[in-house]
């Protein structure tokens, strides 16, 4: 094996035994790099995560909504107005989409039901996991709601929506068209908003605006704007966590600090005999790097394997209510890891760099001046 | 061979705190001789080991290895020096604690880049040599004095250096520890080695083990 190996070796074995030596400071170190590299990483993945669950949600979402606006607000889009988009050059497709909010008094949420493109039996509905978990409904179960006349009306669970869609429907009920009319008394023939499908992806906006100018009165949301604004609100909350996560930083920079402006008198002593017996500065700067590299390396581990488990099998739960905001449905959400390569290579290049060029700044200066000055007690 | 050619060394130079432990010093030690060193406390003897270990340097004056001039060098190729021709026993054996025997021995060999079982087998050698192999697995700081300083003689001679300075070796030892090291110094100056040991222990000096007595008082030779 070449000397520069086998020298990087014995080095390396040297940097442990030191610090298992010193191992209650060892241990404080770890611990915060640790903790913050969990902190970072939650965010990160949680971020991560979150931007690919609204991706693959949204990619199912229509290229145009076409909503109806009055005096501003929203309101139904009247009968006929499907019809009259049915010459335009472009479209593809077209059809009514049926949705609204319901309060339920007794969880004091407000869920939204919508009405599937597939057909559903009359009476039936289909729940979110959350809003499943929240009240204990189960397939199978009857259940009441109170509909617009105020008049419980029943219906029976036939299915709960996997935790893998809560982000997207957790808080979600799904009902037949006919059910829907009957229970918010929805007149027949309007629709909540019209979808649209572009023959040529591309031409979504122009699609768009030739739309709004056969409906005057209406507006159009494309699907790419909100991918788009979904990806700014997450930027943004990210954001937010890192200015969050600033005091962590600060702290963990004047840790860092701490350890490049001296070391003990212990440390400084070794280092000395370690010159007197023919180490250069090269070789104790490899020595502290390493120990420096080690405390490092493991509170990546630690720090990642926590906060990838947080993330991927607990939901994120302590950073999530920051990052997806705030709901009356509290819902594990299942999120799939994805590509979580490059966040595992920044957060190694974050926890590594600095703290093992922390560890060189005070031994650049304790090999300055004679060893036999460093050795005196 | 080792010389130093009119060296002065000086602490706190051109400061009210200045201090001259050596003064215009020209020795050379001769490969394959005891050289023991003498005189009273403060009259230089570590500081002339230390220059001649390359651990200082001179204020005035070179320090020459097989005739080549060394105290300039920066202080990579001093390292080197020290790491491939010079082994160091010091007064206090600056063991590292927390270390094993074993583990402070291989320290020199270490930057030298030897292969892990040369190092081990090597270190081990020395040990059992020294009679103290059977404490290689012991930590250094629960050694006695007199182990403390064949683990430090060990660690000395770990790289096989051309010269073995000790400084004080009897220091710190009891009676029957200082009559072994006596003993020992007549067996290390093997292989053409040139050996330099500081101490004012009239054991040592009397001792015959000594083909050389020099004797310093204030920073000056008094007699070679």
């Amino acid at each position: 094996m070449a000397p520069w190996i086998e020298r990087q070796l014995g080095f390396l074995e040297s940097a442990r035994a030191s610090l298992a030596r010193r191992w209650a400071r060892t241990l404080v170190l770890l611990a915060v790099q640790a903790l913050l590299v969990f902190l970072l990483g939650s965010l990160f993945l949680l971020a991560g995560a979150l931007r690919r669950e609204a991706a693959a949600t949204l990619a199912g979402a229509p290229q145009v909504i076409l909503q109806k606006r009055l005096a501003g607000r929203l309101d139904t889009v009247p009968p006929g107005a499907l019809e009259a988009l049915g010459p335009l050059r472009g479209l593809r497709a077209a059809h009514g989409r049926l949705w609204g909010f319901h309060f339920d008094p007794v969880t004091g949420a407000t869920l939204t039901v919508w009405v599937p493109a597939e057909p559903m039996d009359p009476g039936t509905v289909r729940v979110g996991s959350a809003l499943a978990a929240l009240r204990g409904w189960g397939p199978g179960d009857r259940i009441a709601l109170l509909d617009a006349r105020g008049e419980p009306r029943p219906f029976r669970v036939v299915e709960v929506l996997p935790p893998s869609l809560a982000l997207a429907a957790g808080d979600q009920l799904f009902m037949g068209e006919s059910d829907f009319r009957g229970f918010f008394a929805y007149p027949e023939g309007h629709w909540t908003d019209l979808a649209l499908e572009a023959g040529n992806p591309k031409e979504a906006r122009t699609l768009a605006a030739k739309a709004v100018r056969t409906l005057p009165g209406t507006r159009a949301v494309l699907r790419e704007d909100l991918v788009r604004a979904y990806g700014t609100i997450l930027d943004w909350r990210q954001g937010l966590g890192l200015a969050a996560l600033a005091g962590a930083i600060l702290a963990f920079a004047i840790l860092a600090w701490d350890r490049a402006s001296g070391l003990s008198a212990e440390e400084r002593r070794e280092l000395a005999v370690l010159r007197a017996l023919g180490w250069d500065p090269g070789h104790l700067m490899a020595l502290k790097g390493w120990e420096g590299a080690l405390v490092a390396l493991g509170a990546f581990l630690g720090g990642y394997t926590a906060a990838y488990v947080h993330v991927f099998h607990f939901g994120g739960g302590l950073l999530e209510p920051l990052l997806r905001g705030g709901s009356a449905f509290p819902a594990r959400l299942a999120l799939a890891p994805g590509d979580t390569g490059p966040t595992a290579l920044l957060l190694l290049a974050l926890a590594v760099a600095p703290a093992a060029a922390a560890a060189l700044v005070p031994t650049w200066r304790a090999a300055a001046g004679e060893p036999s000055e460093g050795m005196r007690p | 061979m080792i010389s130093l050619a009119g060296v002065s060394k000086a602490f706190h130079p051109g400061t009210p705190a200045e201090h001259w432990a050596l003064r215009d010093v020209d020795l050379a030690f001769e490969a394959g001789r005891v050289t023991v060193l003498t005189g009273p406390s403060g009259s230089g003897k570590t500081t002339l080991l230390l220059l001649a270990g390359c651990l200082s340097r001179p204020t005035a004056g070179r320090v020459l290895f097989g005739g080549e001039p060394v105290s300039h060098l920066g202080e990579r190729f001093l390292a080197e020096t020290r790491r491939r021709r010079v082994g160091f026993v010091f007064q206090q054996f600056n063991l590292l604690p927390g270390r094993t025997a074993l583990q402070n021995v291989e320290l020199p060999a270490l930057a030298l880049g030897t292969p892990w079982r040369a190092r081990q087998a090597r270190a081990l050698g020395l040990l059992d040599a020294l009679q103290v192999g059977h404490r290689a697995h012991a930590d250094a700081s629960r050694l006695s004095a007199g182990e403390q300083q064949r683990v430090a003689i060990a660690r000395a001679l770990m790289n096989d250096p051309e010269v073995l300075i000790a400084d004080e070796p009897t220091a710190n030892l009891d009676a029957a520890a200082a009559a072994r090291f006596v003993d020992l110094l007549g067996r290390l100056d093997t292989r053409g080695r040139t050996l330099i040991v500081s101490s004012h222990d009239p054991r040592l000096v009397e001792s015959g083990a000594a083909h050389r007595i020099v004797r310093l008082r204030d920073g000056r030779l008094e007699e070679a």
